[in-house]
């Protein structure tokens, strides 16, 4: 039971006399502010005084960052190191919320394991390790048993240095890079983290070896998966062939997705029905492989899993992509409001009526196209029947990159004339001459507009030519 | 919750309900909707438990203090606010000298308001960063007992946090 009479204030204090009101803020206070601190800076504050000396050491977060020195000093790693030993004796929590490393790579692995073991042995939640330059990494066993562990973020790549058992309980957040992993990992990995929500990987992989993501977690929200293709010279030589990989995902809670794969995985997602937004980015290293067509249909059934999806980006590789398939019908997107597509380097827009019939309830399209060296092959042919979302939905049109080309006056004027519900079309460019951007605008201004409540706003900076 | 007489007046329209927070400093008053002072745990508990009176009296919290913080609870009460939005309201609202972001986070931690709790020690946090230690000294109103020997053996013991220190 509370009562006004027994909230005693925790201080004596009163604006205006500099000394006393501060000296009482209650450490419980200080060490909340200095737990928000690198710990270097927390550190430093035991030069204040004696009751200072050791109030940096009840910080639940330790931020170590190596890279933030202003400059090199000899024995630069070592004495990085005899540091974190330090703090890491004194430090006198049970229990540590958050462990962080950025360092360089002279670091002596065997330290860094006993840093992380240490963490492990105060019951750490967080851990976030990033080396640079980039090195493979492996970290102590004890570290993939971790009960108490909620999230490891590990920037820099990890080795396959895996004990047989892996068991992670309350892992939640799960950022990892790994270099051509092998199918043992992924699959031992992802199933002992029954609780993980937030999944990203980037991974190095080859086209020709099989390696298969299998992600199948109850509670994930977030996935973003990167393959990075490593490509030579000798690799374009002898052609690329079809990518083997293959990504499986059955994650009915997820929300979040983005794929950015270099090649162009088989792909089988399955009970995606919570999806909010999805980004794919796919195929980029596979544009030259002969016989795209078949290799290019792979990526309907990409589509075809996603299909609950309310915010949809298609990036530059996935209309690449696209514009090699074969005409096949696209799925129906019958949640999608908002609509992001990127066409770069001479790829066509053909696509883009069969992708306005897909997504009936678009509110919002921003189609923006971007710089290339080729000439854009426009490929834009109006459709027979006006799409759905123009009738009766589509209120927010954006486009950038604008080049003032015949062929884009005639995408726009159709949009402004079978938009009827629109409110909003705003035109971005920095690459029309005076000349052209007066001619634009004259043009503009003739284009009948579907609908009464149009507004147009057009932003043209030529400086950025 | 729900006691007989405020089922009779709850029975016409839903009248929003208000608290006034008197400032014990200054006795500046501020009359505000319980929604968005039950913010504060402190004044929720003491809601819940039927301890607030027509006026609830803050002990320690200047009327200039308790604006800010009921600002705070406005902004974050107001259920349209984006996450942006918020953003940049409670970085305005931490813009201010070291010393009123003291007697802040003071308010915070007695009104028991962790958002802005944490949001005024980030402030602080970053503000007191790079400072040379006799003004941080004098920030916290902290007393040097060290002797000038033991002040440059602390700062010996680890060169490389003290590196490029002021």
């Amino acid at each position: 039971m509370t009562s006004m009479s027994k909230l005693q204030p925790p201080l004596k204090v009163f604006a205006g006399d500099g000394e006393d009101r501060i000296s009482n803020l209650p450490d419980s206070l200080l060490i909340l502010i200095l737990s928000l601190l690198p710990t270097k800076y927390a550190f430093r504050t035991s030069i204040l005084s004696s009751r200072w000396k050791y109030l940096w050491a009840s910080v639940p977060n330790l931020d170590f960052d190596e890279w933030m020195s202003p400059t090199i000093i000899l024995d630069y790693d070592t004495s990085f190191m005899s540091f974190v030993d330090h703090v890491l004796h004194c430090h006198n929590l049970p229990s540590i919320n958050r462990f962080t490393v950025r360092g360089y790579a002279g670091i002596d692995v065997s330290r860094l394991h006993a840093w992380v073991r240490v963490a492990i042995e105060r019951c750490v939640r967080e851990i976030d390790i990033q080396m640079y330059p980039d090195r493979p990494l492996s970290l102590p066993w004890g570290l993939f048993m971790c009960k108490t562990l909620v999230a490891l973020r590990l920037i820099s790549e990890l080795k396959f240095d895996f004990p047989s058992v892996v068991y992670l309980p309350n892992l939640k957040v799960l950022h990892v890079s790994v270099h051509f992993p092998s199918n043992d990992l992924t699959r031992k990995l992802f199933s002992s983290c029954p609780m993980l929500e937030d999944l990203r990987i980037r991974a190095n992989v080859e086209h020709e070896k099989e390696t298969v993501f299998n992600v199948n977690l109850p509670a994930l929200k977030i996935f973003k998966l990167q393959l990075v293709a490593l490509l030579d010279n000798e690799h374009f030589e002898r052609g690329i062939t079809h990518s083997k990989n293959k990504v499986v995902v059955n994650a009915p809670l997820l929300e979040d997705l983005a794929v950015d794969d270099d090649f162009l995985a088989c792909y089988s997602l399955k009970n995606l029905s919570s999806l909010v937004s999805a980004y794919i980015n796919v195929g980029h290293c596979c544009m030259q492989i002969l016989g795209m067509k078949e290799h290019a249909n792979q990526l309907f059934t990409l589509l075809e899993g996603i299909t609950s999806v309310k915010l949809l980006t298609l990036d530059e590789a996935t209309m690449g992509v696209l514009d090699f398939a074969e005409d096949k019908k696209l799925p129906l997107f019958p949640n999608v409001t908002c609509l992001e597509l990127h066409v770069y380097n001479g790829h066509s827009w053909r696509w883009l009526p069969d992708l306005l019939s897909s997504v009936p309830n678009l509110v919002s399209l921003d189609p923006p196209h971007e710089d290339g060296d080729l000439v854009h092959e426009f490929s834009w042919t109006e459709p027979p029947k006006t799409p759905t979302c123009l009738l009766s939905h589509l209120e927010t049109l954006g486009i950038t990159g604008f080049k003032g080309l015949d062929n884009e006056l005639k995408l726009l004027k159709y949009f402004m004339e079978s938009g009827k519900v629109l409110k909003v079309v705003r035109i971005g460019s920095c690459h029309l001459t005076e000349e052209e951007e007066c001619n634009f605008l004259k043009n503009l201004a003739m284009f009948h507009t579907g609908s009464s409540t149009c507004k147009t706003e057009v932003c043209l900076r030529r400086s950025f030519c | 919750m729900a006691s007989a007489p405020e089922n009779e007046k709850n029975a016409s329209a839903p009248e929003k309900k208000t608290l006034t927070l008197k400032s014990m400093i200054n006795n500046e008053e501020f009359v505000v909707d319980e929604h968005v002072a039950l913010q504060s745990v402190t004044i929720k508990n003491m809601v819940d438990s039927d301890c607030a009176g027509d006026v609830i009296p803050v002990p320690t919290i200047s009327g200039e203090i308790l604006a800010l913080v009921i600002e705070y609870c406005k902004n974050h009460a107001n259920p349209s606010a984006s996450e942006d939005d918020l953003k940049k309201a409670d970085a305005g609202i931490v813009a201010k000298d070291i010393y009123t972001l003291i007697d802040l986070v003071l308010a915070a931690n007695f009104l028991d308001i962790k958002g802005l709790l944490e949001v005024t020690s980030q402030k602080i946090a970053d503000s007191i960063k790079d400072l040379p230690h006799q003004d941080v000294r004098e920030i916290f109103g902290v007393e040097n007992d060290y002797t000038p020997e033991e002040e440059a053996a602390v700062r010996a013991e680890h060169d490389w946090a003290f590196e490029g220190f002021p």
